[in-house]
């Protein structure tokens, strides 16, 4: 179930693997880049000329190509520059789309127990729900992307005018091109070198950034225990620490980039000087006109002057890198499970739902070793399994509530149902069929999920209740939503079936939201019902109130519930307890 | 911004100011970009230098003379070695400067959000505090880039260009002229540029935004396709929503990149404005070579500025919006402490001494005196209605009163009252019949202690957690008191026992287990008035009976006030205690919901 294994990533590997760059953009964007440079060069050189050899005094007739080239020149230059971003950031679009759909199916089998073990970028760290994960990849596409443009830019630019510099130069003396190629590639390698000590350096910089970031976090949550025992002073100075560390971190970093830039600067400084030297060494033998010494001066300064703009590049390329060696590592990932290529479920559901000695292993388990550095937990690796030899029944019209501590396994058990973790040993079934040879499509039929916060879509209210049955009828829509207690709500709205939820749409309260996730599960017609903690973001009070109202609108459907709220004792025929991953044995209630 | 709009998004969110004004006002950001300016002007003064060293050399080289070109050549060699320099110390200033600045504004912001954390407690103030928390943390990193480059950028994108044009002026002032009205033509096309473009831009951003929200929409609903068996159709619509964006973006940055293509057809052009005439007048003589070489290699530098500045802003959103936030919290921050007539006057908890002076008396002790809330009325930010009014509460020596009530009707607040985290905006709080106010805060808290709704843990071992509250309390006794909140197994579970560490934020532990760490911890005080706040969230039904007849044991002798909705809690209680309408009303024991359901004006939710 592994799939491509290779370590290193790169922003332009990663987009590689997504689909190649269309050629013909890929042209365009070098052709007009290319002649943004011979402009710039063009431009210095022919107004160095226009002035040498004006002060000759010759005919302005002499002078009028030279003027009208001056202009062209100067007009190009925008232009072709404006084409080459343009075509540029056209690729880099395209890439990003590519790599859209490359994370979708990468990511599509993965969803939701298959991301656990996924590495994170920086800010999602903090919120880990499956949800905020997957955006933080989706701006990782981004950041490889713009990346990407970045350097292609400058690669084009640099390119462009070191060739074309280098050309003239060598044209009008041998040996100043030569000494100029050697400075430019002076130029590049320190820039490189630089950037690779950089990166290094950055990556300790992150680490102890990263340390500092969560004392900082750890102080302000804490605060009012630490201000109440009198102990503020402890983490003031712990703070104090890891501050310090985090500037002499920046300032080392700082020093190296420092150094980079001074030693480019200073290549580039002594390629001008060499130039000038043969140059003159040329004018003097009289194999150099003095015209054309301006000539070649000016060149090597606007050749030389591109080399300044590689060091930005490099530094946005380590930041397009990261990202994509992210993005690189979820294609990586162990699958969770293995789909069906056929479908075993039967065509309309039974309900009952069975777990048969199902035992499942954590999923970071055997990747433990690959974890970053920093995030290696000082207490020990949770190497048991996640469930360990769970048996439970929902026989078909029956209510079981699965309670137990957090971490106890209670999701697990309801994911294995989903088949969206595997069992490593033993089996699930739902309405006695296996449900690993349930397709996604069969297994909607047979059951639906409703998780501890219910997505709503950016879209209509009719577009999120038809997302579990398209060929549902407005009526039966407005039903299901009576059903669930929310036909006051739905009579309140002002578009009423067509008014947008979701992002940038209508608000709903925590309720609202977990009642509409429940008319959604119900007009699925799915015969299993499995709630997942669906109340945990409501407060106690209306917490039991809207867990009995859910129960009470599923009817006669087999229900399976997570729940940590005592009231749900009363409305379901038994009660198991989840512990460390086994069943407690427990009392039946009435 | 919301995910999926990156590339156009950096393009298109020119329309904000570049500079957080309030941020320059900074004494340490100030101190920084002033130094990083200077560096930007001896840098750029250098490259002066070495336009009239090779304008020299080439008239000499041409020239009949065969004098020594030695003296050009070292100008040359000395601009490029201080340039060089230049670059080493520009960074080595923004890399420090940066970060002092960032100690700076995190050390306010952390005060900020310090004040607000213990200031509102956890039923009003304390939202927002988390975001604070971030922000203070990872937020002001992204201010790195902003102090260190771009606001010293900024301001050389002003200096340089008038300095440059001056140096023109003394070597040809009819080139100084040109290259002035030519600068001052730019703003004028960028205003004309920008308005039109602004404008279309921000029409079609709106479809970039859109495309973007869907596209993020769907991989967060990813979970929920896939349970519905949707999933996999729904990749035509990310396909779909995938080339939408890219047209969007691809017509937005049509547009967006017509300010740059304005300002590099400035530039280019004004080296031909300025060359040809140059020419025309080295023709008929009425300027020299050396002087005419020089302007020309400088022209072009006029306004390379003002080009990376333009780059870099591009790139300085991130910075500027952790600027603008860091700004705003600071402020708020300050505003709340200094406003007079600001309702709900916080008590500064850094502080030792809270608002008591050196040498007030030491408070009484709650074991043999009364604590009373007398007629206290509490205002919180954001809040229409005051979240206590008129609200009197005795409790008694050794007396334990449970407190219950809905979320927000005001029961963290008064457990902050009497921590003295905040103060009263009437009445008082009184130990002994002595106002809170006149006591010595640090001695009164020595003799509570606290459990907050929310525990948290520290970085560090269980013991160090533990001892926080205790810090002279042997092993032994601190195995005692996990044993005695259901934490025996969890200590038995942990491979170093006591030692272990727990991780960031107390990371490793889950949150019943937290919860049950952070009960240990408060119990373990030997304090004369617990203060726990949801003793019994997080537990499960065996722990919670288990926990609640340790704690009767643990707080015999002892005052305390719980807050809880538990049932199981209530046995503790001498006395139940309800809020309504700011209130604290008698309350009948064996029925909370309803309890906590009285003060309700409508239904539950």
């Amino acid at each position: 179930m592994r799939r491509a294994e290779d370590r290193r990533s790169s922003a332009l590997r990663l987009s590689r693997s997504a689909g190649p760059p269309a050629r013909r953009d890929l042209g365009t964007a070098a052709g007009a880049g290319a002649l943004s440079a011979a402009c710039a060069i063009g431009l210095l050189a022919t107004s160095g000329w226009l002035l040498t050899r004006a002060s000759q005094r010759p005919p302005v007739f002499d002078l009028a190509v030279a003027i009208g080239a001056v202009q062209a020149f100067a007009l190009g230059r925008g232009v072709t520059r404006y084409m080459e971003r343009l075509a540029v950031h056209g690729i880099s679009l395209e890439t990003l789309s590519r790599l859209r759909l490359w994370l979708y199916d990468t990511v599509e089998p993965l969803v939701p127990d298959g991301l656990r073990a996924a590495r994170t970028g920086p800010d999602a760290a903090a919120s880990r729900a499956a949800g905020s994960l997957l955006s933080g990849f989706v701006a990782d596409t981004e950041d490889v992307t713009e990346a990407l443009a970045k350097s292609t830019t400058i690669t084009i630019d640099m390119g462009a005018s070191i060739l074309l510099g280098t050309a003239v130069a060598a044209l009008l003396d041998p040996v100043a091109g030569a000494i100029l190629l050697a400075a430019t590639a002076g130029v590049i390698a320190v820039s490189i070198l630089g950037a690779r000590i950089g990166r290094s350096a950055a990556g300790r910089g992150a680490t102890i950034r990263a340390e500092l970031a969560d004392q900082v976090v750890e102080t302000v949550r804490s605060a009012p225990e630490l201000v109440a025992f009198g102990r503020q002073d402890l983490i003031t100075a712990r703070l104090e620490d890891a501050r310090r560390r985090a500037r002499t971190a920046a300032l080392r970093q700082a020093l190296g980039r420092g150094i980079a830039r001074a030693l480019a600067t200073w290549a580039a400084g002594a390629g001008l000087i060499g130039v000038v030297l043969a140059g003159l060494a040329a004018h003097r033998a009289g194999q150099l006109s003095g015209i054309m010494l301006t000539v070649l001066v000016l060149v090597s300064v606007a050749a030389l002057d591109q080399g300044s703009l590689l060091p930005a590049a490099l530094t946005g390329r380590a930041t397009g890198n990261a990202a994509a060696s992210r993005l690189a590592e979820l294609a990586r990932l162990e699958l969770p499970v293995r789909e069906p290529l056929a479908d075993a479920s039967p065509p309309v559901g039974r309900g009952g739902a069975v777990l048969d000695h199902v035992e499942v292993l954590a999923p970071g388990a055997r990747r433990a070793a690959s974890r970053p550095a920093h995030a290696v937990p000082t207490a020990p690796v949770p190497t048991a399994p996640i469930l360990h030899d769970v048996s439970l029944t929902v026989a078909p019209g029956r209510r079981v509530a699965l309670i137990g501590r957090s971490g106890a396994g209670k999701s697990s058990a309801l994911h294995v149902l989903l088949h969206f973790l595997e069992a490593s040993s033993g089996s699930a079934r739902i309405g006695e069929v296996d449900v690993r040879l349930m397709t996604r499509t069969g297994m909607a039929r047979q059951v639906a999920w409703l998780a501890e916060e219910t997505h709503l879509f950016a879209a209509t209210v009719a577009d999120n209740l038809r997302l579990a049955r398209p060929e549902a009828a407005e009526d039966e829509l407005v039903a299901v939503l009576d059903q669930v207690g929310l036909g006051a709500w739905y009579h309140s709205l002002p578009g009423g079936m067509a008014t947008v939820l979701g992002a940038g749409g209508r608000d709903l309260s925590a309720g609202e939201r977990q009642r509409l996730g429940m008319a959604r599960a119900l007009l699925s017609g799915a015969e299993l019902l499995l709630l997942d903690e669906p109340t945990a973001h409501l407060d106690p009070w209306s917490s039991a109130h809207v867990i009995a109202e859910l129960l009470g609108s599923a009817g006669s459907r087999s229900v399976l519930v997570v729940s940590h709220e005592p009231g749900v004792a009363g409305q379901v025929d038994e009660i198991i307890t989840l512990d460390a991953g086994r069943v407690v044995p427990s009392m039946p209630t009435a | 911004m919301p995910a999926g709009t990156g590339i156009a998004g950096r393009a298109a969110g020119s329309a904000i100011g570049p500079v957080e004004r309030r941020l320059l006002r900074e004494p340490a950001v100030r101190r920084s970009v002033a130094v990083s300016v200077a560096i930007g002007l001896i840098s750029a003064a250098t490259i002066v230098v070495q336009a009239v060293a090779l304008a020299a050399l080439l008239t000499g080289a041409m020239g009949s003379a065969t004098g020594s070109v030695l003296p050009p050549i070292l100008w040359l060699a000395g601009a490029i070695a201080i340039r060089g320099l230049c670059a080493l110390a520009g960074e080595l200033v923004a890399g420090r400067g940066a970060e002092i600045a960032k100690a700076e504004l995190r050390g306010r912001l952390l005060g900020a959000a310090l004040r607000r954390a213990s200031g509102g407690g956890a039923d009003g103030g304390g939202v927002g505090g988390g975001d604070v928390a971030t922000l203070a943390g990872r937020g002001i990193d992204a201010l790195d880039a902003y102090i260190g480059r771009c606001l010293p950028d900024l301001v050389l994108a002003a200096a340089v260009p008038i300095a440059l044009v001056a140096v023109i002026g003394a070597l040809d002032w009819v080139s100084a002229i040109i290259v002035a009205t030519v600068l001052c033509l730019f703003p004028v096309f960028g205003v004309l540029v920008g308005r039109s473009s602004g404008r279309l831009a921000a029409r079609r951003w709106n479809h970039v935004e859109a495309f973007g929200r869907q596209i993020a929409d769907i991989f967060e609903g990813l979970p929920v396709l896939k349970a519905f068996g949707r999933s996999t159709r729904q990749r035509e619509r990310i396909a779909e929503a995938a080339e939408g964006l890219r047209l969007a973006s691809l017509s937005t940055l049509r547009v967006a990149f017509l300010s740059a293509l304005v300002l590099d057809t400035l530039a280019s052009v004004s080296v031909a404005l300025v060359g040809v005439p140059l020419g025309l007048r080295l023709l008929s003589g009425s300027i020299h070579l050396a002087p005419a070489l020089a302007v020309l290699i400088v022209a072009p530098e006029v306004f390379l500025p003002l080009r990376r500045a333009s780059a870099e802003f591009h790139e300085s959103t991130e910075g500027l919006a952790a600027a603008r936030r860091a700004m705003d919290v600071i402020r708020d921050g300050d505003g709340g402490r200094e406003g007079g007539g600001a309702p709900g006057e916080r008590g500064d908890a850094l502080r030792a001494g809270g608002g008591a002076t050196a040498g007030s008396p030491g408070p009484g002790d709650p074991a043999r005196v009364p604590v009373a809330l007398c007629r206290v009325r509490v205002d919180l930010p954001g809040r229409p209605e005051p979240v206590l009014d008129d609200a009197s509460l005795t409790i008694l020596p050794g007396e334990k009163v449970v407190l219950v009530g809905l979320n927000g009707a005001g029961k963290s607040t008064t457990l902050s009252l009497l921590l003295g985290f905040i103060a009263p905006s009437s009445g008082a709080v009184t130990v002994g019949g002595m106002d809170l106010r006149g006591l010595d805060a640090q001695a009164w808290r020595r003799r509570l202690s606290y459990l907050s709704e929310r525990p948290t843990l520290i970085t560090g071992s269980l013991a160090e957690n533990l001892r926080l509250a205790d810090p002279a309390a042997g092993d032994a006794r601190l195995r005692e008191v996990l044993g005695q909140m259901g934490a025996g197994d969890l200590l038995a579970s942990l491979p170093q026992g006591l030692d272990t560490q727990l991780g960031v934020g107390g990371r490793q532990v889950s949150a019943g287990e937290r919860q049950r760490i952070a009960l240990a911890r408060a119990v373990l005080r030997d304090a004369s008035l617990q203060l726990l706040d949801e003793p019994t969230s997080h537990l499960d039904d065996a722990t919670e009976t288990t926990v609640v007849e340790a704690l009767d044991r643990a707080l015999s002798g002892r005052s305390a006030l719980i807050v809880t909705h538990r049932q199981a809690v209530v046995r503790l209680a001498d006395r139940v205690v309800t809020l309504e309408r700011g209130r604290f009303v008698a309350a009948d024991g064996a029925d909370l919901a309803g309890a906590a359901a009285a003060g309700l004006p409508g239904p539950l939710w």
